[in-house]
């Protein structure tokens, strides 16, 4: 009785064990109310006893989240829970959310192969329900979509130069936050100046920190000093909730007037004069018939060609089919029953003068002859029972059985005796048959 | 007898007030009254006197008022009439280098295939030249059903005919299903949904041209060239192929 409680027990304990060492996954994400456009960073781990290689982890479709470019590559350790130590493997993403409101992260699924000491599995980590909170209103005009907290800063290059000359204009904008759909700061320059977009440049030292570079081309206009206005940033710090702004400060110029260059000369006077013609008006022509697309009705006429074809095919084909039919009809002429017998008899004899096995052939091709002959019809293998309907009964099977005998002969080993046999038994029947007939 | 008269006059009266139209709008351009050039053509379209002069004549005005984005809407109306055109096609080509978005080049095969027959022909010519190849087929196909050895003539007739309805359907489908359109204001947030409350992804300049992708609640979703997609607003942007 001991033997079977100790034994029990230790039944009991290993499947206690074997219920806690089974494999389980975790999400995690760092934000649980960001803002739109706000980076959160969803941790996934998956905890196993055994050493697992090659399972395969299916993702969620991330609905309503945008997935950022960061690459994470995956984190291995070993962790102890309630005494049983753990492989984990830990995988990061970068999303956003892309509207306001109740999002749900759905579960990814994880399927861990079949290894030695455990059947394949499958396992799914919890859904994940994210408030994604809506801008602050007022939106400040300089909100440029920024979330997290940034630091600004504006250059650049040259900063002497001559009127009609282009500088390159740079905003540099480091920190932590939303650097992939943060668009660019925006600013006033004088009128005449010229701005062209440059560059944009996003460079992410870690998982929270970066930043992004904006470059413009300026064409500036004018003589003296003259300054690049400050830009004004503003972003909104989702840890107080409120929107900050930050300005550069303004870079001064100095522009010296241009040197006269004839070749530049030349090619501005160009573009000016290529600019100022007024585009003369096209002269109305009254001779348009077409409009530029064609009305419903036309698409209904192109039905017109494939059917007239159809019908064509139809009335032209039975007529070809019918042709060799019709031909093979006409081969055979009605005969009295007397003339068919003298063609079977004279086939019956040329079947004699030949190998055995050829033989037989003939005289079932002369069964047929002598039924086509009789019936004024073509008459195949399928049609003899249909043909041979109205004949007593007794030389109907005797008949067919002389076909199957000729038809197995072919292929079994005859001798010239059997031919003359047979044939004598196919003209017995068949002049029996003319006699009732 | 007399509803004929009636009928007639009114058809005359109609024709005559269509021109006046034109022809003040083009008094108007002549005397450098651009806004009001602008607003004769629009009435013109309006009563519908509607031809490729016309909104090749209104992107005109429109591009010397400043308004880049409706002048290349409608320089682009108008090629759409007379594709051939070479003095269309300078003017466009003249307002596009004039925008802030300089993105034109489309790489979608789709698009590419399209464009082979849309810069020299209308809608119109290329359907009734795919129209006299597809009777000509069956004509030949018909003819090959009665007669034996009309097999090659068949298939030459076979492969034109596939070739030109290949054109005349990427061409169909690209101004159906993805019909050119022009941004019309002066700049445009790109959103990642059709609303407000959605994230704005970039930003779109007057005179950019797109393709529209599908509408909702008066949003359309657009294609760059370059393949970037977003939402609009239905209301800044017009329509090339309507």
């Amino acid at each position: 009785m001991r033997r079977v409680l100790l034994l029990l027990t230790v039944i009991f304990s290993c499947i206690q064990i074997q219920a806690q060492t089974l494999p389980f996954a975790e999400g995690e994400i760092d934000i649980i109310d960001p803002y739109v456009g706000q980076p959160i960073i969803y941790t996934l781990r998956i905890y196993t006893t055994d050493i697992v290689e090659n399972s395969t982890i299916v993702e969620p479709s991330f609905f309503g989240f945008g997935r950022s470019s960061i690459v994470i590559e995956p984190n291995t350790y070993t962790e102890t829970i309630d005494s049983i130590g753990y492989n984990v493997i830990e995988q990061s993403y970068v999303i956003y959310p892309l509207r306001a409101g109740e999002l749900i992260i759905d579960p990814f699924r994880i399927e861990i192969p079949q290894t030695p000491f455990s059947a394949s599995q499958t396992i799914l980590n919890d859904a994940i329900t994210v408030n994604v909170q809506a801008y602050p209103e007022p939106m400040p005009e300089s909100f440029v979509n920024a979330v997290g907290q940034f630091d600004i800063s504006a250059s650049a290059d040259p900063t002497t130069l001559s009127s009609g000359d282009a500088l390159t204009l740079s905003v540099v904008v480091s920190g932590t936050g939303n650097f992939e759909q943060m668009l660019a700061p925006t600013f006033d320059l004088p009128e005449n100046w010229r701005l062209f977009n440059g560059q944009t440049d996003y460079v992410q030292d870690n998982l929270r920190f970066g930043s992004k570079t904006f470059e413009w081309t300026v064409i500036v206009e004018g003589e003296g000093t003259a300054d690049i206005p400050e830009v004004v940033f503003s972003y909104l710090n989702p840890q107080s909730g409120e929107y900050e702004t930050l300005n550069t400060s303004a870079i001064a110029l100095n522009i010296v007037p241009s040197s006269p260059q004839p070749e530049i000369t030349i090619e501005r006077t160009l573009i000016v004069l290529t600019d100022v013609p007024i585009p003369e008006l096209l002269p109305i022509r009254s001779n348009e018939i077409l409009p530029p697309a064609p009305p419903i009705w036309f698409w209904l006429i192109w039905l017109i060609p494939p059917l007239l074809t159809f019908f064509i095919w139809l009335f032209a084909r039975p007529k070809q089919a019918r042709q060799p039919r019709q031909l093979i009809a006409q081969k055979p002429q009605r005969k009295s029953g007397n003339r068919a017998l003298q063609d079977l008899r004279q086939s019956l004899l040329q079947a004699q003068s030949v190998e055995p096995k050829e033989a037989y052939q003939t005289i079932t091709e002369s069964i047929y002859a002598y039924l086509s002959t009789k019936s004024g019809e073509v008459v195949l293998k399928n049609d003899v029972s249909d043909i041979i309907k109205g004949f007593p009964a007794n030389y109907r099977d005797e008949l067919l059985s002389c076909l199957d005998e000729a038809n197995a002969g072919q292929y079994a080993p005859v001798t010239t005796k059997d031919v003359r046999a047979l044939s004598q038994r196919v003209l017995r029947v068949c002049v029996a048959i003319e006699k009732v007939s | 007898m007399r509803q004929f008269l009636f009928i007639l006059c009114a058809f005359l009266c109609t024709r005559i007030a269509y021109g006046q139209s034109v022809e003040q709008a083009e008094e108007a351009y002549d005397s450098r009254n651009y806004s009001a050039a602008i607003s004769l053509y629009e009435s013109a379209i309006l009563e519908g006197d509607i031809s490729g002069e016309i909104f090749f004549n209104l992107g005109n005005a429109y591009f010397i008022n400043g308004q880049l984005g409706e002048a290349i809407l409608h320089y682009r109306l108008a090629e759409q009439y007379l594709p051939r055109d070479a003095v269309i096609k300078r003017q466009l080509d003249r307002a596009r280098s004039e925008r802030f978005d300089g993105i034109t080049t489309e790489n979608d095969w789709v698009v590419i295939m399209s464009n082979i027959t849309s810069d020299w022909l209308t809608l119109t010519e290329i359907s009734l030249i795919t129209f006299v190849v597809w009777v000509l087929f069956f004509i030949v196909f018909a003819i090959g059903i009665r007669r034996q050895g009309m097999m090659l003539t068949v298939s030459l007739f076979g492969a034109i005919m596939l070739i030109t309805v290949s054109l005349l359907g990427t061409r169909l489908y690209v101004e159906t299903q993805r019909p050119a359109g022009v941004i019309l204001v002066n700049q445009t947030a790109v959103m990642s949904g059709p609303g407000d409350s959605y994230l704005s992804l970039f930003t779109l300049y007057e005179a950019s041209e797109i393709r529209i992708l599908d509408e909702r609640d008066g949003w359309v979703r657009l294609v760059l060239p370059d393949n970037r997609q977003g939402w609009i607003r239905e209301n800044t942007m017009g329509i090339v192929n309507q």
